[in-house]
């Protein structure tokens, strides 16, 4: 008969109450903290899974899109230091001017510009010349194949000696440390 | 079955006295009277053969049935049970016979039951070598011809109804019996399944703990196999993403107007179609100052509005000089 008043039972009783509260104390606190980990475990294998799928596509379109990068990123400066970089810059721009046969009357380097990812070099400049060369000048300065851009451009004529005063500033662009870091990673 | 844990039931609760144990007395009850435990203790607990009686009582019309137990006996006996059924009253409820002498035999003793217009007139035990007379003697006394034999009657598998018995239940409860043999009584029947079931849920949140640990585990060693598979193609998205985001911001902010190159071809054409001679042309971002002389301002400003990459055309100034007319205009480039 499972029916008595023995003390034992009552003390079991006890013994098992302590043994659920103690047991639900301890693991009830854990049993969330695993199932938030366990949620988050699942949907980060999840978002594996779907990149794992999408590998072969992203497989395929990788080297093409990284020639890509990779030349527009040789058409930036990337020397040591950007003393470096302006000094070849100016000197690129001067042969250009020189060979599309415009006079320089005063060239020099502006003030780098710091920009997110990127720096600005600038070189300021004053020429004149026939309009003539103008197609010239641009030609060769886009035979260095590095990215340059004219900014704050004005330009004089002087009709009667078929001269034009060209004065303004031309930019080329470098990396920042940051950007050129993450992309040696 | 049935049967079974119906009797184990009322067996906790209910406890039949079997005969012998018990004195019987049959008693007229007063008119217009309430009977309480205490009036039938003065009354009648003088009648009773023991020296500590407990007296059980049933009223059945204008009559009382008395049982005097010993209180040694309920004592002796250690009985967990509240409500106690004498088991003469059982048989005689369980038993349709009227106007009868019931004479039961239970191992070797032999007890009488007399029955007399549904109300049993006395139970008593006999001695079985005197049997003979002593039911003459019960014949003749109370007017029976009627003598039922029944050997070894096993009461407690009777057809017992609750019913019969409620409304005499309070003549029926001993308030003497431990209360706390009562509490006991109940919490007996609840307290293993209590064990169990605490036991069980104890062991229940474990099993729960480790299969989720297990399952974590499990989803672990799968997410690294697949990481390190995907360790090359996520550096490569991430270089594309990069490089694609830097690109794009740097056209944004670079090359969002027209070159300059562009720009300065575009204009000196609409010059040529005007026949406009240039004086003074500047670019600052999307916007162009021009100074043009010997030329009609409306064909010039036509001929720039045609080119593509003009958005709105302006003038700023107009004069004269040496009959030439000169014209400052605004060009806001797309």
């Amino acid at each position: 008969m499972i029916f008595t008043n023995n003390k034992i039972y009552y003390l079991l009783l006890v013994i098992s109450s302590l043994f659920f509260l103690s047991i639900n104390n301890y693991t009830s606190t854990k049993i969330k903290d695993s199932e938030l980990k366990l949620s988050l475990l699942k949907k980060k294998l999840n978002k594996e899974i779907f990149i794992s799928k999408n590998l072969k596509k992203i497989n395929d379109i990788f080297p093409s899109y990284k020639k890509i990068f990779v030349a527009n990123q040789r058409k930036l400066f990337n020397g040591v230091s950007d003393s470096m970089d302006l000094n070849m810059l100016q000197s690129m721009v001067t042969k250009a001017f020189k060979k599309s046969n415009f006079k320089i009357i005063s060239i020099s380097w502006g003030n780098i510009i710091e920009k997110n990812n990127y720096k600005i070099l600038p070189i300021l400049f004053s020429v004149k010349g026939n309009p003539l060369f103008l197609t010239q000048l641009f030609n060769n300065l886009l035979s260095y194949n590095k990215l340059l851009i004219f900014k704050n451009v004005s330009i004089a004529n002087n009709i009667n000696n078929k001269i034009i005063f060209i004065q303004g500033i031309i930019a080329g662009f470098k990396l920042n440390n940051k950007m050129k870091n993450d992309n040696t990673k | 079955m049935i049967k079974k844990i119906k009797f184990l039931l009322l067996d906790k609760f209910c406890k039949i006295l079997p005969l012998g144990s018990y004195y019987f007395m049959l008693v007229s009850k007063p008119k217009k009277v309430k009977l309480t435990r205490d009036l039938i203790y003065i009354n009648f607990s003088n009648y009773s053969i023991f020296k500590n009686s407990e007296i059980l009582y049933l009223e059945d019309g204008d009559r009382i049935y008395l049982w005097f137990i010993d209180r040694d006996f309920l004592i002796k006996n250690k009985f967990k049970q509240k409500i106690f059924i004498p088991e003469g009253l059982l048989i005689s409820k369980a038993l349709n016979d009227d106007n009868v002498i019931i004479v039961l035999k239970k191992d070797n003793d032999l007890f009488c039951i007399v029955k007399k217009s549904n109300i049993i007139q006395t139970e008593i035990k006999i001695n079985i070598n005197e049997k003979d007379n002593y039911l003459s003697i019960l014949k003749k006394k109370y007017k029976i011809n009627n003598i039922k034999y029944y050997d070894n009657l096993n009461t407690i598998f009777f057809h017992i109804k609750i019913k019969d018995f409620i409304k005499d239940l309070k003549g029926l409860i001993l308030n003497q019996v431990d209360i706390k043999q009562q509490i006991y009584t109940i919490s007996d029947i609840i307290i293993v399944p209590l064990i169990i079931l605490f036991i069980g849920l104890g062991i229940d949140k474990i099993l729960y703990y480790s299969y989720i640990n297990k399952k974590i585990n499990i989803i672990s060693k799968e997410l690294n196999i697949i990481e390190h598979k995907n360790k090359s193609i996520k550096s490569k998205y991430n270089y594309l993403e990069k490089e694609n985001f830097f690109w794009k911001n740097f056209k944004k902010e670079e090359l969002s107007s027209p070159s300059f190159f562009l720009t300065l071809n575009s204009v000196f054409l609409a010059l040529k179609n005007s026949n406009a001679q240039l004086r003074f042309f500047s670019k600052n971002s999307n916007l162009v100052n021009i100074i043009v002389s010997g030329t009609s301002t409306s064909k010039l400003i036509k001929n720039l509005l045609s080119l593509n990459i003009v958005k709105e055309v302006s003038v700023l100034n107009n004069s004269i000089q040496n009959n030439k007319e000169i014209v400052n205009i605004k060009v806001i480039l797309k």
